[in-house]
């Protein structure tokens, strides 16, 4: 007995010493209370997505991590009640952005910017701290916008960090490929945001940011070390290469639409491409098209406004209207979508913690029809996404946060 | 929110503030994946990384609305890729950028399409997969989180090609999963860095997630001297952070809870006296 318990007892302190370590660990710390603390309780509404027939539109929430939906013809000025809120860590949503609607198979698309960059499809009355119905791990990090096409029963999303479309089955599920990239320097891609397949014509158009780089094979690995690390594994796999330096290849790029064949695939040309100073262009996010007025509406986040262009219009050209002025309610609008039943244009405000209601063909300065909140008229907005540093200015005594 | 911008807030801000004064718009040439930000006190400047252009960022320390940079370091000699992260030494006027397999060291006053002055890469480094740097110009080291080894990497600050690192911290005694960012104490000879719990960005629990407080000396599987950890700080995914040693005050800012938090840093360090 004695002997056996000798020849053991080297597993045995091994065994021991791990819970010891951490206890010991879990005394060293200090667990004291923030003396201040800044954030916003209120969801903020990124994008939006409207079933005018179920009378219902989806908005998604980058603040409190949420998926909701409202009644399409709420009227209050005050704090909305939502239908549904999907929320909680069994949902997988975090930081969402984009969000699409299936009114054939009632369901809503939306997609994670970051930690795990998912696709994720809830039905219609999914309500609450529940899992998605079917998700689809389409990158490492940096989804951003999403499109549906019922026609071709296909589904797109851009991701930003490596200037690239993917287009999947509709039902494509887990670590499903792709049908179809868009992606290399001849595209014209350059941290795409919005998206929109136009299946009546046969486009996808994309909205890009001003920043270009060329991607490394890490940031094109949907399983990198850091997607790992956002999912929590417990055993991450490193990759051994430790490429080589090479010349950088970053640069600014005026901010543009590209337009592309539905079927494009690879390093492929746009069709034509809408960029230049006459454009007014800044910061471009969703963008939506309209093929019964062949138009196309484009959330212009740097100027506050909505700019609307020709359909099938290439260039440095002016658009045909925009909404923009004080009495809009516009402020760095994200999400956007056209209801052509009731002949309504949406928009999200996320630092007004808003989503306005505008008449298809507005243009100007003009109220909006509704207002859908989020938060108590003038609440104020921290305006914090997804943060990852932070600096202290002494001289000023004032805290900086870049998103 | 999905808006590139850098937002500053009054140091006495708390609950749902509006920040005082916001860096936003086309010109600023600013992208939303900016994973770390220095203010140069000396030269009254913020210096903030666009890994999306490959660039680093220079604009005045009063800016506000939007204002192009003063100053970009990009181009093809740069070398820069993936920098989503810096350090700045104002002592030598240096900006220490890690990509993910090297240290690019630049002048301050870089602009333009600049090499580096100095680069630390090679397998000697053991640098693979970095994230997170800090630089202490005085006591002349440079901290770097590492994802294998897992842990940290302290190099001195005037190492150049391929060097070993003169510590490694890591091993199971250091509590480290993934190191995320960095400030320090030089005064102390202190690193303080914020360290995320396994699985947290999805389980978003409270209190597993610490901030680690280790001395330059340190090497080997060596555990935080004291740790910012639990229920109360109400860290899930500490990213930055930053000293206020006038008012002892500590700042740290968090992904999940897309916050940041002031902690009192006279009750920490009385877990050290």
């Amino acid at each position: 007995m004695r002997t056996r318990f000798r020849r053991f007892l080297p597993i045995w302190l091994f065994l021991l010493a791990g819970p010891a370590v951490l206890f010991l660990f879990s005394q060293l710390g200090v667990d004291v209370a923030p003396i201040r603390g800044v954030q916003d309780p209120f969801p903020v509404f990124t994008d939006v997505a409207v079933d005018p027939d179920a009378n219902i539109i989806a908005v998604s929430d980058e603040n409190r991590f949420s998926l909701r939906t409202y009644d399409r013809d709420l009227t209050s000025n005050a704090v909305a009640d939502p239908r549904t809120v999907i929320q909680g860590n069994r949902t997988g949503i975090d930081f969402v952005c984009g969000v699409a609607i299936d009114p054939i198979n009632k369901q809503i698309y939306a997609v994670n910017n970051d930690t795990a960059a998912d696709m994720m499809v809830f039905n219609y009355d999914a309500n609450g701290n529940v899992p998605r119905t079917r998700g689809l791990r389409a990158a490492a990090a940096t989804t951003w916008g999403i499109s549906l096409d019922l026609a071709n029963d296909e589904v797109a999303v851009t991701i930003q960090q490596i200037n690239k479309v993917s287009v999947y089955r509709r039902l494509a599920e887990d670590d499903e490929k792709p049908l179809r990239v868009i992606m290399g320097p001849n595209t014209g891609l350059s941290d795409p945001h919005g998206l929109f397949i136009d299946s009546q014509n046969n486009e996808i158009f994309v909205a890009n940011h001003d920043s270009y780089h060329e991607p490394s094979a890490d940031q094109d690995d949907p399983n990198s070390a850091t997607a790992q690390a956002a999912r929590g594994l417990a055993n991450i796999t490193v990759r051994s290469d430790r490429p080589d330096l090479r010349p950088s290849k970053g640069k600014f790029v005026d901010p543009s639409i590209t337009v592309y064949a539905r079927t494009a695939d690879g390093d492929a040309l746009p069709r034509r491409i809408i960029q230049g100073p006459r454009t007014e262009l800044s910061l471009p996010m969703k963008v939506f098209v309209d093929p019964v007025h062949n138009e196309l509406f484009v959330a212009n986040s740097g100027r506050n406004s909505i700019l609307v262009f020709g359909r099938s219009g290439g260039g440095d050209l002016a658009p045909i209207r925009k909404i923009e002025g004080p009495a809009t309610g516009l402020k760095k609008p994200v999400g956007l979508f056209v209801d052509l039943k009731n002949d309504e244009l949406w928009a999200t405000n996320p630092e007004e913690h808003t989503a306005t209601v505008y008449r298809r063909t507005a243009q100007g300065n003009v109220a909006p029809l509704r207002t859908l909140r989020g938060a108590p008229e003038g609440t104020p907005s921290p305006g914090i996404g997804n943060p990852g540093g932070i600096a202290y200015d002494p001289m000023r005594e004032q805290i900086l946060v870049p998103n | 929110m999905a808006n590139p911008r850098i937002a500053v807030f009054a140091r006495l801000a708390n609950g749902n503030a509006a920040p005082v004064r916001v860096i936003e718009g086309g010109r600023t040439r600013l992208s939303r994946t900016s994973h770390a930000i220095a203010f140069d006190e000396k030269n009254d400047e913020i210096v903030v990384p666009n890994p999306y252009a490959e660039a680093i960022l220079f604009f005045s320390g009063n800016a506000a609305g939007d204002v192009a940079p003063i100053r970009a370091i990009q181009g093809a000699r740069t070398l820069l890729s993936e920098n989503d992260e810096l350090a700045l030494d104002t002592v030598h006027n240096e900006v220490i950028v890690p990509t993910r397999q090297a240290i690019l060291v630049f002048s301050r006053l870089a602009n333009g399409d600049v090499a580096p002055v100095r680069v630390i890469a090679g397998p000697k480094t053991r640098l693979n997969r970095a994230r997170g740097v800090a630089v202490d110009p005085v006591n002349n080291i440079i901290a770097i989180g590492n994802r294998d080894p897992n842990g940290i990497l302290i190099f001195n600050r005037t190492d150049e090609g391929d060097v070993a690192p003169r510590s490694v911290i890591s091993g199971p005694n250091t509590g480290i999963y993934a190191t995320k960012g960095f400030t320090i104490n030089s005064a102390r000879k202190e690193l303080i860095a914020t360290v995320e719990a396994r699985g947290v960005q999805v389980s978003r629990n409270l209190g597993e997630s610490f901030v680690g407080v280790w001395n330059y000396s340190d090497n080997g599987d060596v555990a935080p001297k004291t740790t910012l950890k639990g229920n109360a700080t109400m860290l899930i995914a500490p990213r930055g952070a930053a000293l206020d040693l006038q008012h002892q005050e500590m700042f740290v800012i968090d992904k999940v809870q897309n916050a940041f938090f002031t902690y009192s840093w006279e009750k920490i360090l009385e877990r050290l006296r």
